[in-house]
C-alpha cells in the first residue's frame, strides 16, 4: 500500500478483500489453453480442406477420363453400326435386283439366295418382303419378321417416297429378341411403289462391340435413331423407348460429339457420364455412357482408406490438444491462486509489521504514564525505537538471512541525533558489511547505547564537537566498530548510575565479540564475528 | 503554546499527550480527522498537530496535514505512522515525519525546532 488513499479505509477486512478482488476474479481472458485448442482445430481444418481439394480433383479428373473414354466409345459403335447399316443395306440392294424390283417375284428361292449372301455378315439378320399394303409375303420372308409392317413409321416413310429407312427397336416374332430393321424401297421403273424388303437385325450386334470396349459394370452403348427411338441398346432395352421430349434428347442434340452428365437415365435411372457422336448420313446417334459409380468406385475406395486413417490421427490430435489445454488451464489456475496467495501474505505481513510497530508506540506509551523519571523515559523510548529499526530495515530490504548494515545504522544515528543538540555533528565511516540476522539488534543496541550517551554526557556543557562512528571488516570474518567523540571524556571504571554499561556488555556477549572503553571515555571499540558462530 | 494530539488508539493518544503535558505544553485530544477540524476551529491557539496516518473516518493523517496546510497555514505538522509506505514526500512541505515507535526526545526536539521557526512555512 503505497497511496495516502489506501491507508485509510473503513477496515482492514475491507483493504485485504480489495488487494485481493483482481487476484480472485480474472476475467476471461485468451489464455496458452486456448492457444493450443485453436493450433489443433486449424490443423484439422486444414488437413480437412486439403483433403476435399484432392478429393474435388480426383473427381474432376475422373470424370474427364470418363468422358474421354466414353467419346473414344461413341465413336467405336458409331462406326460398327455403320457398317452393320452399310452391310444391311447393300445386301436389300443385292436382293432388290435379284427380285428385278417386284414383289411379284418373291418366292421361296428369294430367300435361299438372301441366306447364301448374309452367312458371311458375322450379325445375324432376317428377311422381309411386303407388299405395297405392308403384309409380309409368306414363304419369301423369313418367320421371325413381322407378318405386317403397315403401322411401321419406316414403312411409312418407304410409301413416301424415301428409297430406304430405319427402324426403331422392335422385338422378334420368333425368340422376341430385339431386333431393329433396315428397309428398302421397291418400285416400279416409274417410281410406282410396290412393296418393301427389309432385313431384321437382332439387336445384341452392339453387344459384340461393346465387349472389345469394356466400359465396366453398369455402363451402356447404343444406337437412337434421329427423331429419338433407340434402335438399339446393349444391354437390352425391355420394350421400344422413345426418347425426344426428354432432357436426354435435347442433350444428345448439343452438338455433332459431346459428353454430358446423365443424373437418371430415362431408360433405366442410374447415373452416367453419356458421350455421343452423330452419324447424320445414316440417321442415328451413336451412344457410349458409363456409370458414375464405376468411374467413381476407386476413387470412393480411396476416400474410405484415407479417411480411415485420418480419422484417429485427427480425433488423436483433438485429444491430446484438449489434454493438452486441461493441464495448462490447471496450472494456470494453481499460479493464479498462488499469486492470489503470495498478495494475502504480503498485505498479512504489511499488517502484522504495522501492528508491531504500533505496539511498540503503545509500550512507549505504557512507559510514558509510569510515575518514572522523564529521563528513564527517554532512554526506554530510544531502546524500543533502536530495537523498531532493525525490525523495518529487515522488512524494507526484504533480506532476512543476513543484514546490510550501513542504512540501518545510518538512520538509527541520524535519529538519535535529531534528539539532541544540533552543534554536534556526526561523522559516519560505516561499510556496508552484511552480519548475521541474530547480530543486527544487538549491534544496532550498542551504536544506540554508546552513542546517546556521547551527546548526552560528552557535549553536556553545551559545546560543540563531533562523534565519529567507523565500521570496518577486519580479516578473519570480523568486523571492528568504533565510536569516538571530542567531547568530555568520562572515567569508565566510575561506578554506572544507569542500566546503559550493563546492557552493552550483555549485548557484545550476545554477539561473541570483545569491546574495549579507553581510558578517557571518549573511545568505544568492539570487534565481532560477521556470520553466526555455530555454537 | 498548545499542541493537538490526533491519533485512534487511546493508549497512543494518551501516552502522546502526557508526554508533551510533562514538557510543559498543554494539548488537546482528538481520535480522527474530523474531530481533529473541529478543535482546531474552537481552539485557535493551537499551534502543533501531532497526527497519525492510518485512522477511521473522512481523512487520514496525511490529507488532514494537506487541509490543515492550506485552512491554517502557521500550525505546524508532525505526522507519525507505522505504516509501510508512508513518506514524508507525501506531506506538505515543512510537515515532519516520523515512524513509530518515536523516540521521545526527538518528537520534542522537532516541536522544540518547529515552534522556534514561527510563522507559516
Amino acid at each position: 500500500m503505497s497511496s495516502a488513499a489506501e491507508v485509510r479505509g473503513p477496515s482492514k477486512e475491507a483493504d485485504l478483500k480489495r488487494a485481493m478482488q483482481p487476484l480472485l476474479k480474472p476475467k476471461r481472458r485468451w489464455q496458452a489453453a486456448d492457444t493450443v485448442i485453436a493450433a489443433s482445430a486449424t490443423l484439422i481444418a486444414i488437413i480437412a480442406a486439403v483433403f476435399v481439394l484432392l478429393c474435388i480433383d480426383g473427381y474432376n479428373t475422373r470424370i474427364d477420363r470418363a468422358e474421354t473414354r466414353g467419346q473414344l466409345a461413341a465413336s467405336t459403335v458409331a462406326e460398327g453400326a455403320r457398317w452393320v447399316i452399310s452391310s444391311a443395306l447393300v445386301v436389300l440392294d443385292g436382293m432388290a435386283t435379284f427380285l428385278e424390283h417386284d414383289v411379284a417375284n418373291a418366292s421361296a428361292r428369294t430367300l435361299t439366295q438372301f441366306e447364301s449372301i448374309v452367312g458371311a455378315i458375322p450379325a445375324q439378320m432376317e428377311l422381309g418382303i411386303y407388299d405395297r399394303s405392308g403384309n409380309a409375303i409368306a414363304g419369301a420372308s423369313s418367320r421371325e419378321v413381322p407378318a405386317s409392317i403397315a403401322e411401321e413409321d419406316y414403312f411409312a416413310e418407304l410409301a413416301r417416297g424415301a428409297s430406304w429407312s430405319l427402324g426403331a427397336q422392335a422385338n422378334s416374332e420368333g425368340t422376341g429378341d430385339p431386333t431393329f430393321s433396315v428397309a428398302r424401297r421397291l418400285a416400279t421403273s416409274d417410281g410406282t411403289f410396290t412393296g418393301a424388303i427389309i432385313i431384321a437385325v437382332d439387336g445384341s450386334v452392339l453387344g459384340r462391340i461393346a465387349e472389345t470396349l469394356d466400359l465396366g459394370p453398369g455402363s451402356t452403348v447404343s444406337i437412337i435413331r434421329s427423331d429419338g427411338w433407340v434402335i438399339a441398346r446393349r444391354p437390352p432395352l425391355p420394350a421400344p423407348l422413345d426418347l425426344s421430349g426428354t432432357n436426354a434428347f435435347k442433350n444428345l442434340n448439343a452438338g455433332e460429339v459431346g459428353s454430358y452428365m446423365s443424373q437418371t437415365s430415362p431408360a433405366d435411372g442410374v447415373s452416367r457420364i453419356v458421350s455421343f457422336r452423330h452419324v447424320h448420313d445414316l440417321g442415328y446417334v451413336a451412344v457410349a455412357s458409363i456409370a458414375l459409380d464405376t468411374v467413381l468406385a476407386d476413387l470412393w475406395r480411396g476416400i474410405w482408406i484415407v479417411s480411415l486413417l485420418l480419422a484417429p490421427i485427427a480425433g488423436a490430435l483433438l485429444i491430446g490438444s484438449f489434454m493438452t489445454a486441461r493441464l495448462l488451464r490447471r496450472t494456470e489456475s494453481t499460479s493464479r491462486s498462488l499469486a492470489a496467495a503470495l498478495a494475502h501474505n504480503q498485505t498479512l505481513f504489511q499488517e502484522i509489521h504495522h501492528r508491531v510497530k504500533n505496539n511498540l508506540q503503545s509500550v512507549t506509551s505504557l512507559l510514558q504514564l509510569q510515575p518514572i523519571p522523564a529521563e528513564v523515559k527517554t532512554n526506554m523510548s530510544q531502546r524500543i525505537a533502536a530495537m523498531s529499526a532493525v525490525h523495518e530495515h529487515i522488512y524494507r530490504s526484504g533480506t532476512f538471512s543476513t543484514v546490510y548494515v550501513r542504512d540501518y545504522l545510518r538512520t538509527l544515528i541520524e535519529n538519535i541525533r535529531a534528539g539532541y543538540d544540533p552543534k554536534v555533528t556526526v561523522v559516519d565511516q560505516i561499510e556496508d558489511v552484511a552480519v548475521d540476522k541474530d547480530a543486527a539488534t544487538p549491534l544496532g543496541l550498542i551504536v544506540n547505547e554508546v552513542v546517546s550517551n556521547s551527546f548526552k554526557h560528552a557535549f553536556a556543557d553545551g559545546r560543540a564537537g563531533t562523534v565519529t562512528v567507523t565500521l570496518a571488516a577486519m580479516d578473519g570474518g570480523r568486523a571492528k566498530l568504533m565510536i569516538r567523540d571530542n567531547g568530555l571524556g568520562f572515567d569508565p571504571s566510575a561506578p554506572s548510575k544507569g542500566i546503559g554499561r550493563r546492557l552493552i556488555r550483555g549485548f557484545v556477549a550476545q554477539l561473541q565479540g570483545e569491546a574495549q572503553t579507553s581510558a578517557d571515555g571518549t573511545e568505544f571499540t568492539l570487534t565481532f564475528p560477521l556470520a553466526k558462530a555455530s555454537a | 503554546m498548545k499542541i493537538l494530539v490526533v491519533e485512534d488508539e487511546p493508549l497512543i493518544r494518551i501516552g502522546l499527550a502526557s508526554l508533551f503535558e510533562e514538557s510543559g505544553y498543554s494539548t488537546l485530544e482528538a481520535s480522527n480527522a474530523d474531530e481533529a477540524i473541529r478543535a482546531i476551529e474552537h481552539e485557535p491557539d493551537v499551534s502543533v498537530i501531532v497526527t497519525d496516518v492510518d485512522m477511521p473516518g473522512s481523512m487520514d493523517g496525511v490529507r488532514l496535514a494537506h487541509f490543515v496546510r492550506d485552512r491554517w497555514p502557521p500550525v505546524k505538522l508532525i505526522v507519525i505512522s507505522g505504516k509501510i509506505g508512508v513518506s514524508s514526500t507525501q506531506l506538505p512541505p515543512g510537515a515532519r515525519f516520523f515512524t513509530k515507535p518515536c523516540r521521545d526526545d526527538v518528537l520534542l526536539a522537532a516541536i522544540r525546532d518547529l515552534s522556534a521557526q514561527g510563522g507559516p512555512q
